[in-house]
């Protein structure tokens, strides 16, 4: 039998996994769904990368359709959900913009009288934030005015002509900016090589500065014992009653070659993403869970936040070269991330300032609209267009909602015949009007760094990246499914360790905060192991 | 000429309407930039050729002429003209000719768009002013504590 099962390889799993096995006496199992990619053969590798964005490195599972994604049904949604399932899970596409919450995220009720306050504050979090941050390597400047100090980060991403231009436009208004944070290397770190400023991270990095978990986690994890099963899709996870409770004893899977297993396992430990773990747990339904695992109170798979988020773009007249460099991380403004009487909306907001298109995105994109013109004249138009623009995406906090969720999908199924999801989401008017006053900001800013305004624009529909909330943390079991330590109420030996026990969900990328959380409560599962598997079916 | 190459002669005009080459920016012509190879490893050929057979058509009824004999200025009206009548066809054949294009290496060397996939060497981004941080020091603390 196993100590501990963690089901998935992803930001969380890949965490959890190191953290429990420095203790070399437990037996631990990684399933993963999804495949072990070669970083050789990611689409960077190749001349026309940018294709590949498009198709096979989507962020979007029904466009990718690999074999380990599901289906999930969008149409009752205003965003379009992302993820990405494969070993490493979407740390392999995300752009490494790694913030922090704030202090203020966790005690949304308290402050404005919105959302719920965690069980946790931000300085419980705090030495795992360091830790994680030494962990994946973490690149920025301490001394941020919107946080805490940072004690110690790699030296900051360069920010380029392109972000210097911003950054002056941020001055000029008199707002807040400073260099990202970023899961990025640049300087060799953890084994990885440091970043060269290709500018494509998000379709995989082939040089490896990019932390993705496959290359700063798992490595280490697996020296110190873990067993990592790639392709091998958890179906359900099976439960017993001992003296009256219930408690985890393993879980089934389908293995690559379609066969069915039982894995039995002392600790359960679930990192699925913010969908893919409320889908294992609707599925996985038991007499005494008759509507999903820990779904008695019909928690599980509402409260979905995915941060709508809003685009600005402007166009400079000088060549910023503003397509080098990591695409996704240059400078962020947290100027109204807070709380402000004046607005009509509470909480806030980050501007993420993005780095220009890259050559085949300008193309495409600018013919569209009807600025790129064909035949004579377009390369000259080109040439103006290429290098000289900079976007800002604009994130908003993202309050939980009962109606926004997701759902089973029973009429369409993976390629195992498991439900995909079907997801219901709307915008609430905090939302709406959040995004409406980040677009003129940006429109602003734009326009203070000498450029002119050229698209804006607010909900982007495919950017459901950053999924939390679906298995929410808390006090009270009524309205929560796990405790403060991601123990599920109702199952002792039964942990989720990922995005989706977010409680609200700030209004930075989620990464960094769910692998702080994803330590915190392995530290309190590795702490009181014996405790909670003394009433295991040994 | 067989077919196919008659094929091949309305295709490179039709590439080469969109994107002819520019001499002063040393950039090719699509035909030269190997466009239609790109279209065929990537399974295009018969949005183009659907496409091909549309600009056909309007050639013939709005100019009274066949494809290869228009001049290359009634060439690019004839594409705008088909834009115009059949947006999306148009539009999603032009743009897997940009595509390709712009997924050329001769191109994006020419562009001098940065380091080539798959990415020998890297770009070199020159080092930062952080004195225009000082600013925002001077302000001091934005976040909220609890």
């Amino acid at each position: 039998m196993l100590d501990v099962l963690i089901i998935g390889s992803g930001a969380s799993g890949a965490a959890a996994a190191w953290y429990l096995s420095r203790d070399s006496n437990l037996k631990i199992l990684c399933l993963e769904q999804g495949v072990r990619l070669d970083p050789i053969k990611y689409p960077t590798s190749r001349v026309n990368w940018e294709l590949d964005r498009e198709n096979t490195a989507s962020s979007d599972p029904n466009v990718r359709r690999n074999k380990a994604d599901y289906p999930i049904d969008c149409s009752n949604s205003a965003v379009s959900l992302a993820n990405f399932n494969g070993f490493g899970g979407s740390t392999i596409l995300y752009s490494g913009h790694f913030p922090r919450f704030h202090p203020s995220d966790f005690a949304t009720h308290s402050l404005d009288q919105v959302g719920d306050d965690w069980p946790l504050t931000y300085n419980d979090l705090e030495p795992y934030f360091q830790l994680n941050e030494r962990m994946m390597g973490i690149s920025g400047l301490v001394g941020d005015t919107a946080y805490p100090d940072y004690l110690s980060l790699l030296p900051p991403v360069p920010i380029g002509e392109g972000g210097e231009t911003l950054a002056r436009g941020f001055n000029t208004l008199g707002w807040h900016w400073w260099p990202s944070y970023a899961a990025i290397n640049t300087k060799a770190h953890g084994g990885r090589a440091p970043c060269i400023n290709l500018g494509p991270c998000n379709t995989g990095c082939s040089q490896g500065a990019k932390a993705s978990v496959d290359l700063t986690y798992w490595p280490l994890a697996i020296k110190q014992g873990v067993e990592v099963r790639t392709g091998c899709q958890v179906v359900h996870i099976e439960t017993h009653t001992q003296n009256g409770k219930d408690r985890v004893s393993g879980v089934w899977y389908i293995d690559d070659l379609g066969n069915k297993h039982f894995a039995a396992s002392k600790v359960v430990v679930v990192a699925a993403s913010g969908i893919g773990t409320p889908r294992l747990l609707l599925q996985s339904k038991s007499e005494r869970f008759p509507n999903g695992l820990l779904n008695n109170h019909d928690v599980v798979g509402r409260n979905l936040m995915v941060h709508p988020l809003a685009y600005v773009e402007g166009q400079f007249d000088s060549n910023l070269k503003s397509s080098l460099g990591p695409q996704g991380c240059c400078i962020l403004s947290q100027e109204f991330y807070e709380t402000r009487p004046e607005h009509d909306f509470v909480r806030g907001y980050t501007l993420q300032i993005l780095r220009g298109s890259a050559p085949v995105e300008t193309a495409v994109k600018n013919f569209t609209v009807r600025r790129l013109p064909i035949g004579s004249e377009h390369h000259q138009y080109f040439n103006k267009l290429f290098n000289h623009n900079m976007g800002i995406a604009v994130i908003t906090e993202d309050l939980p909602e009962w109606e926004n969720r997701v759902q089973l999908d029973l009429k369409n199924l993976d390629l195992n015949g498991m439900p995909g999801l079907i997801c219901n989401y709307h915008l609430s008017t905090n939302t709406k009007n959040m995004l409406k006053h980040g677009i003129e900001r940006s429109k602003e800013v734009i326009k203070a760094s000498g450029g002119k305004v050229t698209y804006s624009f607010g909900p982007v529909r495919h950017t459901g990246w950053h999924l939390m909330g679906t298995t929410r943390m808390g006090v009270n079991p009524k309205n929560s499914v796990v405790n403060s330590f991601g123990q599920a109420h109702d199952i002792a030996n039964l942990f989720i360790v990922d995005s989706s026990i977010f409680v609200t969900s700030g209004a930075v990328n989620p990464v960094a905060t769910a692998q702080a959380l994803t330590l915190h409560c392995c530290n309190y599962l590795q702490k009181y192991f014996t405790d909670i598997t003394s009433s295991s079916n040994e | 000429m067989n077919e196919f190459d008659a094929y091949l002669s309305d295709l490179n005009l039709l590439l080469d309407a969109v994107l002819p080459g520019d001499e002063t920016l040393g950039l090719p012509s699509a035909s030269q930039a190997g466009v239609t190879s790109f279209l065929q490893s990537q399974g295009h050929l018969p949005l183009i050729l659907e496409y091909l057979e549309n600009l056909k058509v309007v050639a013939r009824q709005k100019y009274q002429n066949s494809w290869d004999g228009l001049d290359m200025v009634i060439r690019l009206e004839c594409i705008e003209s088909s834009r115009r009548s059949h947006m999306k066809l148009a539009n999603n054949a032009i743009c897997q000719l940009l595509r390709g294009y712009y997924s050329s290496e001769t191109v994006l060397v020419q562009l001098n768009a940065g380091s080539i996939p798959p990415f020998p060497t890297g770009n070199v981004l020159k080092d930062n002013d952080w004195d225009l941080l000082e600013s925002v020091f001077e302000r001091g603390q934005i976040y909220r504590t609890v």
